[in-house]
């Protein structure tokens, strides 16, 4: 089942999940949470549900480092490929994250650059054996990118298709993992 | 002419997400500038893309490239996100081998 996750009110898109090649959309807020490193989980949203699977970002490494226990999915904003975090994200069972519109937001060397870090990042989780979500994180349907339109792009890059189709199935797994 | 010497191309149907309906020079142009600034100009004489097909509806069109860049083709497309100031999404549906499959393709794709 491949899920993105979505950064608006997936009620207000004109067409369906299966038309963007996905099984199903998880609104950012909604169905999952995000929160910044520096704060505490409860202090972030006071009565947020903790069945919701959560993200945590940062574009600090030590501060992530310190806070992976505490949420599933780990969110480095410059694609840090630390051994240390990674080594951490391995033995604690947690998931790293890929966000789309990290490329999909900048223009010519810029996002170049982005997707070499973006590579150099996969190919480190790859070696530590850390399991990576994709999402879109779109804010309007323009930026909705589906799962074959990815695997074209990280192909080049040296992801292959398998990857690509399993990173957005995994998100499912931490939602069940969640509400059970 | 040998048949080993023949070009192969691929059709790749393209279906177009925005708010408006683009035209045919623009659509021309998406695909000269647009796609040589993702490729790079090695990358775009490899390519050879070309707009074959402009659907009536105004929101499906096909592209034929060379058949071994067809992959390097749909990333380029996938990458592109502005047509002018308007917002698109290029979302490439179908590749195949010949222009009839590839319409037949996006009718069913329109239809779903």
């Amino acid at each position: 089942m491949l899920t993105d996750i979505l950064d608006l009110d997936t009620s207000q898109l004109k067409r369906s999940p299966r038309f963007y090649g996905f099984d199903s959309f998880l609104q950012l807020g909604k169905d999952i949470t995000i929160h910044p490193a520096g704060k505490s989980k409860k202090s972030v949203v006071p009565g947020l549900q903790p069945s919701k699977p959560s993200i945590v970002f940062s574009s600090d490494t030590e501060e992530l480092i310190r806070v992976v226990k505490k949420f599933d999915i780990v969110y480095s904003t410059i694609y840090d490929a630390s051994p240390a975090l990674l080594t951490r994200l391995n033995v604690a069972k947690r998931k790293a994250f890929v966000n789309i519109s990290d490329i999909l937001n900048k223009e010519g060397a810029d996002r170049a650059q982005m997707m070499h870090r973006i590579s150099r990042f996969l190919e480190f989780c790859r070696s530590y054996r850390v399991e990576v979500v994709f999402a879109s994180m779109a804010k309007d349907e323009f930026g909705i990118r589906s799962p074959q339109e990815m695997a074209d792009i990280f192909v080049q890059l040296g992801v292959n298709r398998e990857q690509i189709r399993y990173s957005y199935s995994i998100i499912n797994d931490v939602s069940w993992a969640g509400s059970g | 002419m040998k048949s080993t010497l023949r070009e192969n191309h691929r059709y790749i149907g393209v279906m177009i997400v925005a708010d408006s309906q683009i035209d045919r020079p623009l659509l021309q142009s998406v695909v000269r500038t647009g796609l040589l600034e993702k490729l790079g100009e090695i990358g775009f004489a490899k390519a050879d893309p070309k707009l074959a097909h402009v659907g009536h509806d105004g929101v499906t069109v096909i592209i034929r490239c060379a058949h071994t860049e067809a992959e390097v083709v749909r990333a380029g497309l996938s990458l592109i996100t502005h047509i002018g100031h308007k917002k698109v999404h290029l979302m490439p549906v179908f590749t195949s081998g010949t222009i009839l499959k590839c319409k037949q393709a996006l009718m069913r794709a329109g239809k779903a």
